[in-house]
């Protein structure tokens, strides 16, 4: 069974480059454009990795994450934020809310393809 | 026609009224304060310039020379805006040194010298009393005249043998008012609120009164002012009355008569006293400087038409002087004729009162106390109870100064006319002129300079004027006028050294003056100040140095005294409470448990400040002696010492002018920190969103270019990765196009105008948008307007606007509606939509730079926040009014005005 990721952006051109990448190294990826539509997709399709940009209109990256951990207490998903911000206090704020990882964009792809397979080693 | 009893009984109900409303004031603190604070009540009061002369006198004047009256009016007319200043500075000067009369200002500026206030109140008594004198004739006259009906010249009067002649009456009252309302003072300073009062109180008096007979004779009796003058021309020598220059030496007298007024409205005891001892506060001169010669206009404005109306009714028989009452008397107007009595009684009154006041006060201060203090056994009685010996010996004189004028005027004044006794009286006060002048402007004028040239004055004065007067009337030898002195001719009262052809006013004044001015220079040149008149001198040259700021006099002199004697002169003078107040004012906390042996020189100053506010600053020099020590200073010394306060003060103010400057750039400073600071927050947050919106496309540009170069990828997909590379690319080199716009943005954008059709470019414009609009309703009511303006930076400015309304509206539901009108010679373009809005505290920042009104997070209307700011910018160099309207969740208005 294909390990399954979870990409969230409002960044349609985003999606479409990471879930090509992710669906060419093997995974199973489903998108969501918004915090809202994150948390369904979750819901039904239990990813192990959720890729989650932070800057959002409506609901941010970060009280996704939080709702997120909240929803399913049991999950041990792995949440990696996508983010264009970089500075130390903002990564602050993605471990508090329930973070595993991080990665500043622009990114490199291997970056990227290693922090996930991180989960599965 | 009255009888005695019913016209002393009026007068005397009329002045027990003036009584009782002095009497109220002074009871009511409430109303005290009322008034002292009023500068309307200090304007009126200032017109007890305004005695029997303005009454009775001025038409009298006006009946012989025509226009010659009104220099009485006129001088202090115009000199009025100089009090802005001048008298501005002499109650400085004086509220400082608490001055109690115009002797005590020239004695306090020539060294607390007593021989100069000596002098100066003796002069004053022997021109006052006449003065007071000839204001009972006045008031005698009015009553017989009222009383018989009789007014042709020299029979009135006979009636009352059996009676007691009114003005012993009124002499009387008016003395009982002095006594009660200017011997109590309340507080060592010498104000009388009661008395102001009543004075401003009879300033309206009189002016109603006078008008009420003015206006009787002038529309009642005759037909108005033309009727007068047509009936006036047809029986005089009309020309010769109206004009001024009857004869060669008329515009010199008119001249030299404003002269003398102006001067004796300030330094007449009682203008003094007025105007001066019982100002409350420099606020008060302004209105004076308007209003106080608005009052001498009224009250002078019918005087002509009287004086004309006096001369068309009566021959020569009827005394000029009585016009106002006579005229109303013949017509049988007898209810208009005593009110004219009233007002000139109100006049009279006035005048006499604090006359009596002024002169008390001078000659207690001035001539008796100095003499009187210096000797042990009157040290030792005054200092038992000061303010009660005081108050009596001032009572004591207010009667003898009531005697003095009842007697002069039964013995001598019988024969003088009011004007011509009052410009005597003028131009001898104009003697003081030159001292206090000088004393205020000139620092080197001296003690001696100001007597000798005040003597030689005031000789010249009187041998000038009252001598002639004299032998004119034949009380003197009259060879006198026609042969000189002791049968010189160069000595001819009226003919100085030869200078004939002048009248006797003129002439006087210009010898009296001349050589008073030209004597008190010589000698002040001639000779040295002591070491008090340089340090007093000071003061009157420089008051703003020392009423601004802390006693610096405390250091100039050094002085000690027994501690216990001072307190005991200080408990005289100001009472046991009031001691207690000063000494814990000056030395604070412990003072009345545990006395200091000696008292310092700032100690000893402010007791002589109050002792002088009491009695004089002569006699409180004088009294002090007896228990002061003073270290002799060198007056080298005192002048270095008071250059150096001098320059301490002037470095203060310059100081105090400095740290306002300072503190007034602290806060411009703060103000543009906080303006710096909020820009560059909004800079900061500016910076975070771009750099946001740079990262965003080159993450997807950077992912896909590797994977392009990873995998291999097939060729749709590639064709579409390849696409979103290029948007993105676009997007990027967008986003610094802008970022180079705000730096366009600092610099003034040039405009580059041309004529065009605002209809046709807002079309073009929104069809640019048929994209990006959805299913948003654009309508347009664009009215074929041509404008002129830069159609480039309009397009700019109109894509912003529009872009944001679309932005902001919801894709479906949304609706925009553009319109272009002309209005009031103007251009109207309005963009309104239905979309979210923008509540009230962000909309007046939105057309600021980098301002963004979504917070972080939800961030769905992205930006740089630079749009509104450059069109704003934009706007602004073209004279565009770029308004904004919006209400939250209803939408927004943008409205140009072009």
């Amino acid at each position: 069974m294909n390990k399954k990721v979870l990409i969230v952006d409002d960044e349609e051109n985003i999606l479409i480059s990471l879930s090509y990448l992710l669906k060419k190294e093997g995974y199973a990826v489903k998108t969501a454009a918004n915090g809202k539509e994150a948390i369904e997709r979750f819901r039904q399709f239990k990813p192990e990795v959720v890729l989650l940009d932070v800057m959002m209109p409506e609901k941010d990256g970060f009280s996704t994450a939080r709702e997120i951990r909240q929803m399913d207490e049991t999950s041990d998903a792995h949440i990696i934020f996508l983010t264009a911000k970089g500075t130390s206090q903002d990564k602050l704020k993605g471990y508090t809310s329930g973070a595993d990882d991080y990665v500043v964009k622009p990114f490199d792809n291997e970056a990227l393809l290693d922090k996930i397979m991180d989960k599965f080693v | 026609m009255m009888t005695y009893n019913t016209i002393l009984i009026i007068a005397c109900a009329y002045l027990l009224f003036t009584f009782l409303a002095a009497f109220l004031t002074q009871k009511w603190p409430l109303l005290q304060r009322l008034m002292s604070e009023n500068s309307l009540v200090y304007a009126l009061s200032l017109t007890v310039y305004c005695s029997a002369w303005t009454f009775y006198g001025s038409v009298g004047r006006a009946a012989t020379t025509g226009l010659g009256f009104i220099g009485v009016y006129l001088g202090p007319t115009l000199l009025a805006p100089m009090w802005l200043f001048m008298l501005k500075k002499i109650i400085r000067i004086s509220n400082y040194l608490r001055i109690t009369s115009i002797a005590d200002f020239i004695s306090s500026r020539y060294g607390k010298s007593a021989k100069l206030g000596a002098l100066v109140s003796i002069v004053c008594i022997f021109i006052i009393i006449p003065y007071i004198s000839i204001q009972l004739k006045a008031l005698e006259f009015s009553f017989y005249l009222l009383q018989d009906g009789n007014f042709a010249k020299g029979t009135s009067g006979q009636g009352a043998a059996f009676y007691f002649d009114p003005s012993i009456v009124f002499v009387v009252i008016f003395a009982a008012f002095a006594i009660v309302f200017g011997t109590t003072n309340l507080d060592p300073s010498e104000k009388h609120p009661g008395l102001v009062n009543v004075i401003a109180f009879e300033a309206i008096i009189k002016l109603v009164c006078f008008l009420i007979g003015a206006l009787a004779i002038v529309y009642f009796i005759f037909n108005g002012i033309g009727d007068i003058f047509t009936k006036a021309q047809s029986k005089l020598n009309f020309n010769a009355l109206s004009v001024v220059g009857n004869g060669s030496s008329s515009y010199q007298s008119w001249v030299i008569i404003s002269l003398l007024s102006a001067m004796a409205f300030l330094f007449l005891p009682r203008q003094f006293h007025m105007a001066v001892v019982e100002n409350n506060s420099v606020r008060h001169i302004k209105k004076a400087t308007w209003l106080t010669p608005l009052y001498l206009f009224a009250i002078s404005l019918f005087v002509l038409p009287i004086a004309f109306a006096g001369t068309i009714l009566f021959d020569a028989s009827i005394e000029p002087d009585t016009y106002l009452l006579s005229i109303p008397l013949q017509q049988g107007l007898s209810g208009i004729a005593l009110v004219v009595f009233i007002g000139g009684l109100a006049a009279t009154s006035g005048m006499i009162i604090v006359s009596m006041i002024s002169l008390s006060i001078m000659i207690s201060n001035n001539i008796f106390l100095p003499f009187l203090l210096r000797i042990k056994k009157q040290y030792t009685y005054f200092l038992s109870d000061l303010n009660g010996r005081l108050m009596q010996l001032r009572r004591v004189l207010i009667v003898a100064v009531m005697l003095l004028s009842y007697g002069f005027y039964k013995f001598f004044s019988i024969n003088y006319s009011i004007v011509s006794i009052g410009l005597i009286s003028f131009a001898g006060i104009a003697q003081l002129a030159p001292a206090i002048f000088f004393g205020m402007y000139w620092k080197w004028a001296t003690e001696k300079g100001a007597f000798a040239g005040f003597s030689v004055g005031i000789i010249l004065w009187f041998f000038t004027m009252p001598l002639t007067n004299l032998a004119e009337l034949g009380i003197l030898d009259s060879s006198l006028l026609t042969e000189g002195l002791f049968g010189l001719s160069f000595l001819k009262p009226t003919a100085l050294f030869g200078l004939g052809g002048m009248d006797v006013v003129s002439h006087g004044t210009f010898w009296s003056l001349t050589a008073n001015c030209f004597v008190l220079i010589t000698v002040s040149l001639n000779s040295k100040r002591s070491p008090l008149e340089i340090s007093q001198s000071d003061i009157f040259l420089n008051p703003e140095k020392y009423y601004k700021s802390e006693n610096p006099r405390a250091y100039v002199f050094e002085r000690r005294a027994d501690f216990e004697e001072l307190h005991r002169v200080l408990k005289a003078i100001l009472g046991e409470k009031k001691v207690k107040e000063v000494m814990l004012q000056y030395y604070g906390g412990n003072v009345l448990s545990n006395f200091p042996i000696y008292a310092d020189s700032g100690f000893i100053n402010l007791v002589e400040s109050h002792l002088s506010g009491s009695i004089g600053a002569a006699s409180a020099k004088i009294l002090l002696n007896h228990v002061v020590d003073q270290k002799p200073i060198d007056p080298e010394e005192l002048i270095s010492l008071l250059d150096e306060t001098y320059h301490v003060y002037e470095y203060s103010q310059l100081l105090e002018k400095k740290s306002k400057e300072l503190s007034d750039t602290t806060q411009e400073l703060k103000e543009a920190n906080k303006q710096l600071k909020e820009l560059d927050d909004l800079k900061n947050i500016f910076i975070s969103n771009v750099t946001h919106e740079l990262r965003t496309p080159i993450t997807s540009i950077r992912s896909l270019a590797a994977i392009l170069g990873k995998y291999d990828v097939e060729e749709e997909e590639k064709a579409k990765f390849l696409k979103i590379i290029d948007d993105e690319s676009e997007r990027v080199s967008k986003l610094i196009d802008q970022v180079l716009d705000l730096r366009r943005m600092e610099a003034k954008p040039s405009l580059v105008k041309s004529a065009f059709q605002i209809d046709e470019l807002i079309r073009k414009i929104v069809s640019g948008f048929e994209e990006v609009k959805h299913q948003r309703a654009i309508n347009m009511q664009l009215e074929p307007l041509k404008i002129y303006t830069d159609r480039e930076k309009l397009q700019q400015i109109l894509i912003n606007v529009i872009a944001n309304a679309i932005k902001f509206t919801d894709y479906s539901a949304g609706k925009i509606d553009i319109k272009a009108f002309a209005s009031k010679n103007k251009v109207f373009v309005e963009v309104a939509d239905n979309g979210i809005g923008i509540d009230e505290k962000h909309q007046k920042k939105v057309f600021e730079r980098f301002y963004q009104v979504n917070s972080q997070g939800e961030n769905k209307h992205k930006g740089s926040g630079l749009g509104l700011a450059i069109c704003k910018s934009y706007a602004n160099a073209m004279g565009i009014d770029l308004k904004l309207k919006s209400k939250i969740g209803e939408g927004t208005l943008i409205s140009l005005e072009i």
